[in-house]
């Protein structure tokens, strides 16, 4: 808190109506306040930031957030972030979706927007649940789980993010839990630091949606079920795959160094310049 | 005036090209006004390929070929589609071999293919030995301008061995302009 | 004096889009709309601009948005199918206000239909495909020289009012060349999005300025603001009161109709003395005018009203032919698209009849000329 100010009271829009419209123990206000301390250690300034983001409860962060801001579809915030990026490559831009949005409705701009290793920081918040729509089954929901859409149990697997985002070819992925706030601070800035495109997987939880419907009656249950459930990188190396079998690693996972889209194309730019 | 040309074969023969190449022959005479319109399969290779070029003095108000003043076709198949468009006097330019059954009373028959295949060893130059005839066959394509539009299209190998093709097709062209035109009527065809 | 060359429709849009300032192009492969895509990936890097071929259509036109938003202007080319795609954005920059340009190049639909042929049938998915009660304007060139100023136009008057603009072609027009002689970089009148002039702390994204459209700023210029698909307040933040509802609604449709009669483009032959009058638009505008020609020389009194602007539809242009003449033709290539807005706006002042093909061939001047004679017979 320097000079006694709490750093929200800098990055949150004093022109917006506040209050927000997420529920009481929902994980996007912690992951807010860390995102925006993150933000606050990077360097970057408020104008220098473009912070874009899908639809549901996740896609409301950037309504409240003071940088360039858009809210844009259901799914489709990478390929508004491809655009700007390509077209004032000096901005910062962060992407903050959901699991649904992520992977369901934006799977294959999900995928792609890594392939393609744009500079580009994608986060993106898991709550295993479509949380605004009325708690329906998404791409994260765990197996035999009875959601409205799942009302006798899910028969489809989940994907893992983070498996997904480096078999496309995303530079940095890393996780964290919204109960582990320090290291998602952490990553969150580690990631805003590198080029490339970075990953970065937020398990969080939504009690009105989900954790009453898989026997956490509280947040506070939900919370606790994060911290047993995750293991860094460092422990999980000790450990069998059975015993990891349903954990969560938390951590950097992958850390790679390739060049990306912003250089090849600056060098095919430089090409020209050459021939002239 | 309004001259209309068809152009017609089959995908992978160079139809759309020649349209393209002879458009632009014409529109450098600033006397001139073209339109060249095209329609094609999805397939690359084989299928329906087709070229139609629109030459008039006047601004161009339908840019279609509907009403052939000349044909060539490079298949069979496109003789067919087309025969239905000519104008009373059209002439008719066809591949020897690639073309056997017509009935037209003002016939060209060229053997493009073979004269690519035996002199050029590549069969793929027929449609440039064609537009080197037609530059003798059609009063408003000019070679030389024929020539510079093929020559500003391609560069190196592809050049060296395009453009011999079109000179001769130019030479070819020259030599039968004065020989006369085939007629077959209906009874003639054998079937 | 400019050079006189041959052209393809689908590369006059691209010179055009060049020439009018546009510097980034995402799209997907599509025929018979390609040759855009070519020439934009062969022209932009070297003008520093920036071309990319997308996942999808809905990933370009996400794409076109977001480059829009940091200050480019931006387009894409498609026809049918990834047509229907792009709606969910076309309907986003709409209500966002982000200028864009969007080309479809008709084929024979309904599906993947008929891919290299020849279709008008997008003329209602061009005004209505979109999700959601908005404005929109839609070109069509029926000319490779219109292929080249219409998509200059486009990019004005989505840079003037803040609003997609669809440029309708069709196959005949895109892949046709023709003898043009372009207008020099000095001749192209260019129109460029206004920018906030009032300092940051005192900008209101979305307040009219009188006109009808808020200045826009470039993300990363200082003004901080919040752009959202969501119905927005003057501030661009998510609101459901009727009283905020209504007038961002009614602003987005009254920018562009207070404008209406600027928009009245449309090239008449004949219309002075004529007792019928053609409505055509595209291709099918080519054969109507040599029919009209082949008609008067038969001394049938034809005239001819060629679109060039579908959307908002020259109501006023067509109701005066139809205080005049006592029929209107309307021949097009589908069941009937245009010829819906020229009966809904006669309102029992003439007769209207229709001349529909659907083989996905040309119109031919003569199957005009056949129902100009029915009509006289």
């Amino acid at each position: 808190m320097p000079n006694g100010r709490h750093i929200i009271y800098d990055y949150l829009r004093t022109t917006k109506r506040f209050p927000h419209m997420w529920c009481p123990g929902c994980g996007l206000g912690t992951f807010l306040g860390a995102f925006l301390r993150a933000v606050d250690k990077s360097g970057y300034t408020k104008d220098q930031i473009v912070l874009i983001s899908g639809i549901g409860c996740s896609g409301r962060i950037s309504t409240y957030a003071d940088f360039n801001t858009l809210h844009t579809t259901h799914g489709r915030a990478l390929t508004f972030a491809t655009g700007i990026k390509l077209t004032k490559p000096g901005l910062k831009v962060i992407v903050i979706m959901g699991d649904g949005d992520a992977t369901a409705i934006g799977g294959n701009h999900f995928i792609h927007a890594a392939r393609r290793n744009l500079d580009i920081t994608a986060i993106v918040i898991n709550n295993s649940v479509y949380g605004m729509t009325g708690g329906q089954v998404s791409p994260e929901t765990p197996l035999d789980v009875r959601t409205t859409t799942s009302p006798y149990g899910n028969v489809e697997s989940p994907f893992d993010i983070c498996k997904l985002a480096e078999a496309a070819g995303a530079a940095f992925v890393a996780r964290s839990t919204v109960y582990h706030v320090k290291l998602m601070e952490r990553l969150i800035g580690r990631a805003i630091d590198r080029k490339g495109f970075d990953v970065l997987e937020i398990i969080s939880q939504c009690p009105v949606q989900y954790g009453r419907r898989v026997g956490l009656k509280s947040p506070v249950e939900m919370l606790q079920w994060q911290k047993d459930h995750a293991v860094t990188q460092e422990k999980a190396r000790g450990m069998s795959e059975e015993d990891l079998k349903d954990k969560i690693r938390i951590g950097a996972l992958v850390d790679n160094e390739a060049p990306t889209y912003q250089e090849k194309l600056d060098a095919m730019k430089q090409s020209f310049k050459g021939v002239e | 005036m309004r001259y209309e040309a068809g152009i017609a074969g089959g995908g992978g023969q160079g139809i759309v090209l020649m349209g393209t190449i002879l458009a632009e022959a014409v529109a450098s005479d600033e006397n001139l006004y073209v339109a060249q319109t095209q329609s094609y399969d999805p397939a690359v290779r084989g299928g329906r390929a087709e070229a139609g070029l629109v030459i008039s003095d006047e601004e161009i108000d339908y840019p279609e070929a509907l009403e052939l003043n000349l044909m060539v076709a490079l298949n069979q198949a496109g003789y067919e589609r087309n025969a239905g468009k000519l104008k009373r006097n059209a002439l008719v330019v066809v591949d020897n071999d690639l073309v056997n059954h017509i009935v037209w009373h003002k016939i060209l028959r060229i053997p493009f293919t073979a004269m690519a295949r035996d002199k050029f060893k590549d069969e793929r130059v027929a449609n440039m030995i064609a537009m080197g005839a037609l530059t003798n066959l059609c009063e408003y394509l000019d070679s030389s301008a024929v020539e510079k539009s093929i020559s500003s299209r391609f560069k190196g190998e592809v050049l060296d061995l395009n453009l011999p093709a079109f000179r001769e097709g130019v030479d070819y062209g020259a030599k039968v302009r004065g020989s006369g035109f085939d007629s077959v009527e209906e009874e003639d065809i054998e079937i | 004096m400019q050079k006189a060359e041959l052209l393809q429709g689908n590369d006059a849009c691209v010179r055009g889009a060049l020439a009018a300032g546009c510097r980034f192009f995402a799209g997907y492969p599509i025929t018979p709309a390609s040759e855009i895509a070519h020439g934009m990936a062969r022209e932009l890097p070297p003008l520093d601009g920036t071309f990319i071929q997308m996942e999808d259509e809905i990933a370009s036109m996400g794409a076109v948005i977001g480059a829009s938003l940091a200050g480019a202007k931006a387009m894409t080319g498609t026809s049918g199918p990834g047509f229907s795609l792009m709606q969910e954005h076309i309907s986003y920059a709409s209500i966002a206000e982000v200028p864009c340009v969007i080309i479809d190049v008709m084929r024979g639909g309904p599906s993947t239909g008929v891919p290299t042929h020849l279709a008008q049938g997008d003329v209602m998915q061009a005004r209505w495909g979109a999700h959601g009660d908005h404005p929109m304007i839609v070109l069509a060139p029926s000319s490779v020289e219109e292929c080249f100023r219409l998509t200059v136009e486009a990019f004005n008057l989505s840079e003037k009012y803040r609003t997609p603009v669809v440029i309708l072609t069709d196959e005949v027009i895109a892949h046709m060349r023709e003898k043009v002689i372009l207008p020099s970089a000095d001749e192209i009148k260019i129109f460029d999005r206004r920018k906030p002039t009032q300092p940051p702390e005192w900008f209101v994204p979305y307040r009219d300025p009188g006109t009808g459209v808020p200045p826009m700023p470039a993300f990363g210029e200082g003004y901080r603001y919040h752009v959202s698909g969501l119905v927005h307040d003057e501030m661009g933040y998510p609101t459901t009161r009727a009283d905020e509802v209504d007038p961002f609604i009614q602003r987005l449709f009254h920018k562009i109709s207070r404008d209406f009669d600027k928009l009245q483009w449309g090239e008449e032959y004949y219309t002075d003395d004529s007792t019928l009058d053609i409505v055509a638009f595209g291709s099918v505008a080519r054969a109507a005018q040599r029919a009209v020609k082949q008609a008067r020389e038969r001394g049938m009194k034809v005239g001819l009203l060629k679109l060039q602007v579908l959307y908002p539809f020259m109501r006023r242009k067509v109701t005066k032919l139809m205080r005049n003449s006592p029929t209107i033709l309307v021949p097009e290539i589908n069941m009937g698209q245009i010829s819906r807005e020229v009966k809904r706006v006669n309102q029992g002042k003439c007769k209207v009849e229709t001349l529909n093909k659907v083989a996905h061939e040309t119109m031919t001047p003569q199957e005009i000329l056949d129902k100009i004679g029915e009509i006289y017979a």
